[in-house]
């Protein structure tokens, strides 16, 4: 029994380096304030030179050496150009981002939050941004997505770390923002339906992890979840999945890395 | 004794959770974060740090530029193949806490 314990120990450290989408309310962030702040001016002021209106955003939440193989950021979102009014009345312009994050109180579930560069860079164990814009016909349709609202639509709240993008059962925030992308495709809102083409034309991450490590995290996590997978393989949602995506299908315009 | 090492282990095993916490995180609701925000603004002169009372997402309607899709502009996708740079400001914009935080920072 005692080794029982042991392995499921040494397992669930195991598993905490899978696609990192897992979260939690606080983090404090590995660099000064300063170094976060001038990073996300970097990463809007590169976007906005492209003339990016919308575009897909990844940050590195936890060291590079603790992905497992094919995984290279953490948490992904979209972005929007965007007006903003400041508490004191200045109208300036920037971009906001529309992500998926997991309650802090509830990790088995999500929630939707707008925030800004500044607040997504904030916690990175890198200052490492993943950048794909595509191309304009697809970012008016992101961008109409968003200002409708209608994005809210595509949420599932029940979350797991590897989701299965080809069923609704869960949905991390890659899968979310593969469901963006993909609602703004087929300008529909249906969920089985993106979910079919899904399957049909993404090419999702494999997860190099052994099944008895996801059991592990399957019986002690709340957010690992494998039931939505039907195979012996784990596959999922991921920012260089979305790349190769877009890349295929002739939607992406351009991907940058930017470090700080 | 392996009693208790299970449950010493059971419990470390249980408590692990805490550490996966950084991936796809919300930060914008810290208090830490917009302490050091707040201690950052202003100390170079390119540092101003602002929250934000509403965002809308702008979008193109060719050479006029962009325009606040709230403001009742019509959608449309002409003029958006070749894109221009943008303006950003230079400020830095941050997420407010949330109500809840907020007023818990008013009570004793």
């Amino acid at each position: 029994m005692r080794y029982f314990f042991i392995i499921a120990f040494l397992s669930l450290f195991s598993v905490t380096s899978l696609a990192g989408q897992a979260s939690q309310a606080e983090q404090q962030s590995q660099f000064s304030s300063e170094q976060v702040i001038a990073f996300a001016k970097q990463v809007e002021y590169q976007a906005a030179e492209q003339g990016a209106r919308a575009f897909i955003i990844a940050r590195v939440g936890q060291s590079a050496e603790s992905l497992p193989d094919g995984i290279a950021f953490t948490h992904t979102a979209v972005a929007i150009y965007s007006q903003l009014t400041l508490a004191d009345g200045e109208v300036v312009n920037g971009y906001q981002i529309y992500n998926l994050y997991q309650k802090a109180t509830n990790p088995a579930k999500s929630h939707l939050v707008n925030d800004f560069p500044v607040d997504f860079f904030w916690g990175a164990a890198e200052l490492k941004a993943g950048i794909l814009i595509p191309i304009p016909a697809l970012q008016q349709r992101l961008i109409e997505l968003v200002a409708s609202g209608q994005h809210q639509s595509l949420h599932n709240e029940n979350y797991s770390i590897i989701a299965n993008p080809f069923n609704d059962k869960y949905q991390n925030c890659t899968e979310f923002t593969l469901d963006m992308i993909n609602a703004s495709i087929y300008q529909t809102l249906n969920v089985k339906q993106l979910k079919v083409n899904a399957k049909k034309y993404f090419k999702p991450q494999r997860v190099k992890v052994s099944r008895f490590k996801l059991a592990m995290g399957n019986l002690f996590v709340d957010h690992i979840s494998t039931d939505d997978h039907s195979k012996r393989q784990i596959y999922t949602t991921s920012f260089g999945s979305i790349k190769r995506y877009l890349d295929d299908n002739d939607l992406l315009s351009q991907s940058l890395i930017i470090n700080g | 004794m392996k009693t208790k090492l299970s449950i010493i282990l059971l419990a470390a095993c249980l408590t692990s959770t805490c550490s996966f916490a950084n991936g796809s995180m919300d930060n914008s609701q810290q208090a830490s974060k917009h302490s050091a925000l707040a201690a950052s603004h202003g100390t170079k002169a390119s540092v101003q740090v602002a929250s934000v009372a509403s965002a809308v997402p702008l979008i193109s309607v060719g050479s006029a530029g962009v325009v606040s899709v709230a403001a009742g502009a019509s959608i449309i996708d002409a003029a958006v193949s070749k894109p221009q740079p943008l303006e950003v400001t230079e400020i830095t914009i941050t997420a407010d806490r949330s109500p809840k935080a907020m007023l818990a920072d008013c009570e004793e």
